[in-house]
């Protein structure tokens, strides 16, 4: 018994570490502008106001930045799983020469700083016309996700028993044919969960969308959030809404997968 | 779907699958099928050489040169711009610094998040609630989170300074990000806050593979709670920890956003890491050699960190 009172004690104390911060973030979003600024603060708001989120459409351009960043976020995710998956697959179940030393540098590829390739990448795309474009972002964040996908897939793929496979194509399915019929449905959590990561990574990425991107309306959530604190008067109610609805995807998606995160967080080969 | 055992704790089990997979297969089909390997391959190689491997090449090679960012050429300097790093105090100073804050930050992020697993761990009514909830910072965008903290930590009207002077800890509120003694810890507290989920989820798979007859045994011998953690729960996890915590010291050590939008490297370069001082040298100055000559140097403390890792993975399949 009191054994479970400390753990529910810990439990409290945990979530109050955790989930403050959200709470601050949600609550203020719901103050009017002056009572934010009041001391004492409000720990519930005297007046909920959604004037914010109002605001947010009507007098910024947040909107944009949301549809640009999903855009360019969707676009890198469904290019990471469709090349990763195939790569990811092949390092599974063939013996292909020197895939061991492959498979070391997808992993080093996944670490590389990014503060590494953002100079390369800002002088290369600026030649190919790659800069200012949501396709060029798009390529740049496969530098993280790419790997990323591989390894976390592969280590799926190797988990699902080979034997269906093997079953499939003693009924005369070929290799791929076993790929699409047999083996796709049976990852598809896994490809989800993964996904979703890759999707985060992305979501969250600054640095090249802040190199790569200049034109305004091209730009994207993490700079173009930025922004907002560097006007004169700092309307926090107004960025603590652009912040909490920058996080309500993530919380969705997490929300929705949240039995296979394991899956996703084992990148890196965390391995037993 | 009850057979996808996470993979987080798997070996490789199908990893011989490639062996000439079917009774009936020919010379020839064999050879297709080592074919197919390289050709599903193929793509992902093509994307890494482009993306990659060639611009890390480029990297290297503008590290040799002076070049701003609109000179289309550059000049060829040889060793200059790496002669210029290390004999630079801010160089050494910024080294240093993102050593602190890795180590500091994935230690704290590995003592909490194997706390935190091991409280999660414990059944308890809305454990899965909880559990759930404890992910919250690491899925929330890095930028929220900077706002947060910004708004959090403020001075004038922020809730944490006011909690503090209310409860009598300190007696007048704290510029957090604004001076340099408190400013490297502020930034820490939030890497520590943001990531340690990471630790739990990956410990917390691991607490619950550990066979509970284990524990059953030592109770029998009469190990006391201490001795039992001791010798059993921290045995069990202590090559995972080895491995996240390499993982994360990584990460950290690369991480760019936290610091560069809490503080931008300030106040007085109290906490300007490698990956901002690279920032500072090709955006701020437009020096793209000096940068890159830093990013290069990144890149190498990388590779011998990942040496480690591997050697280590190589130890652990023997």
């Amino acid at each position: 018994m009191l054994r479970l009172l400390r753990t529910y004690g810990l439990a409290m104390v945990l979530l109050t570490f955790v989930a403050f911060p959200l709470y601050w973030m949600t609550l203020t979003s719901l103050k009017p502008q002056t009572e934010v600024f009041r001391v004492p603060p409000t720990f519930l708001p005297a007046t909920w106001t959604l004037e914010h989120y109002v605001n947010l459409f009507w007098l910024t351009d947040f909107g944009l930045l949301f549809w640009n960043s999903l855009k360019v976020c969707l676009l890198s995710t469904a290019l990471s799983l469709a090349v990763g998956i195939l790569g990811a697959y092949a390092l599974a179940r063939f013996n292909v020469r020197g895939k061991e030393a492959y498979g070391r540098l997808v992993l080093l590829a996944y670490m590389f700083p990014g503060a590494l390739l953002v100079i390369p990448l800002l002088l290369l795309f600026r030649e190919l016309g790659l800069t200012n474009s949501h396709l060029g972002l798009s390529l740049a964040y496969l530098t993280f996700s790419l790997p990323f996908v591989m390894w976390v897939m592969r280590d799926f793929f190797a988990s699902v028993p080979v034997d269906l496979e093997e079953a499939a194509m003693i009924d005369g399915a070929t290799r791929l044919g076993a790929l699409w019929d047999v083996v796709l449905p049976q990852a598809v959590p896994g490809i989800i969960a993964t996904g979703i990561f890759a999707f985060l990574f992305a979501w969250n990425e600054y640095l090249y969308a802040l190199i790569l991107i200049s034109d305004e309306s091209l730009r994207t959530l993490p700079p173009g959030m930025m922004r907002f604190v560097s006007t004169t008067d700092t309307n926090w109610g107004l960025i603590m809404a652009a912040s909490t609805l920058a996080t309500l995807p993530m919380a969705l998606a997490f929300g929705l997968i949240q039995r296979y995160l394991v899956t996703g967080m084992g990148a890196g080969g965390v391995k037993g | 779907m009850s057979q996808h055992a996470p993979p987080a704790v798997g070996t490789h089990p199908a990893e011989d699958a490639a062996r000439p997979p079917i009774g009936s297969r020919s010379l020839l089909g064999r050879l297709l099928d080592q074919h197919l390997g390289v050709i599903l391959l193929l793509p992902s190689a093509l994307t890494f050489l482009v993306l990659l491997v060639f611009p890390l090449g480029y990297g290297i090679y503008t590290s040799f040169l002076q070049r701003h960012v609109l000179d289309p050429e550059g000049v060829w300097v040889g060793l200059a711009n790496y002669a210029w790093l290390f004999s630079n105090a801010e160089f050494w100073h910024s080294l240093w610094l993102s050593s602190l804050w890795a180590g500091v930050a994935v230690g704290l992020q590995i003592i909490l998040g194997t706390a935190v697993a091991l409280i999660l761990h414990q059944p308890f009514k809305g454990r899965s609630l909880v559990r759930g909830l404890v992910l919250f910072p690491y899925m929330m965008p890095v930028v929220s989170v900077i706002l947060v903290w910004m708004l959090l930590y403020n001075a004038l009207y922020g809730v944490l300074n006011w909690l503090l002077v209310q409860s009598g800890i300190v007696d007048a509120p704290i510029a957090w990000l604004s001076q340099p003694g408190s400013a490297f810890w502020a930034v820490v507290y939030v890497g520590v806050w943001k990531y340690f989920p990471f630790v739990v989820v990956i410990v917390l798979a691991r607490l619950q593979v550990i066979p509970q007859d284990l524990y059953e045994a030592a109770r029998i011998d009469g190990a006391g709670a201490i001795a039992r953690f001791i010798d059993i729960t921290l045995h069990q996890i202590k090559d995972v920890l080895l491995v996240i915590a390499l993982l994360r010291t990584i990460f950290m050590f690369n991480n760019f956003e936290i610091i560069f939008l809490l503080t931008g490297g300030g106040p007085l370069r109290s906490t300007m890491t490698l990956p901002i001082l690279v920032y500072e040298q090709a955006f701020g100055l437009y020096e793209m050699g000096r940068g890159s000559a830093i990013a290069v140097v990144m890149f190498l403390i990388l590779i011998a960190v990942m040496t480690i890792y591997f050697a280590f993975l190589r130890k652990e399949q023997d």
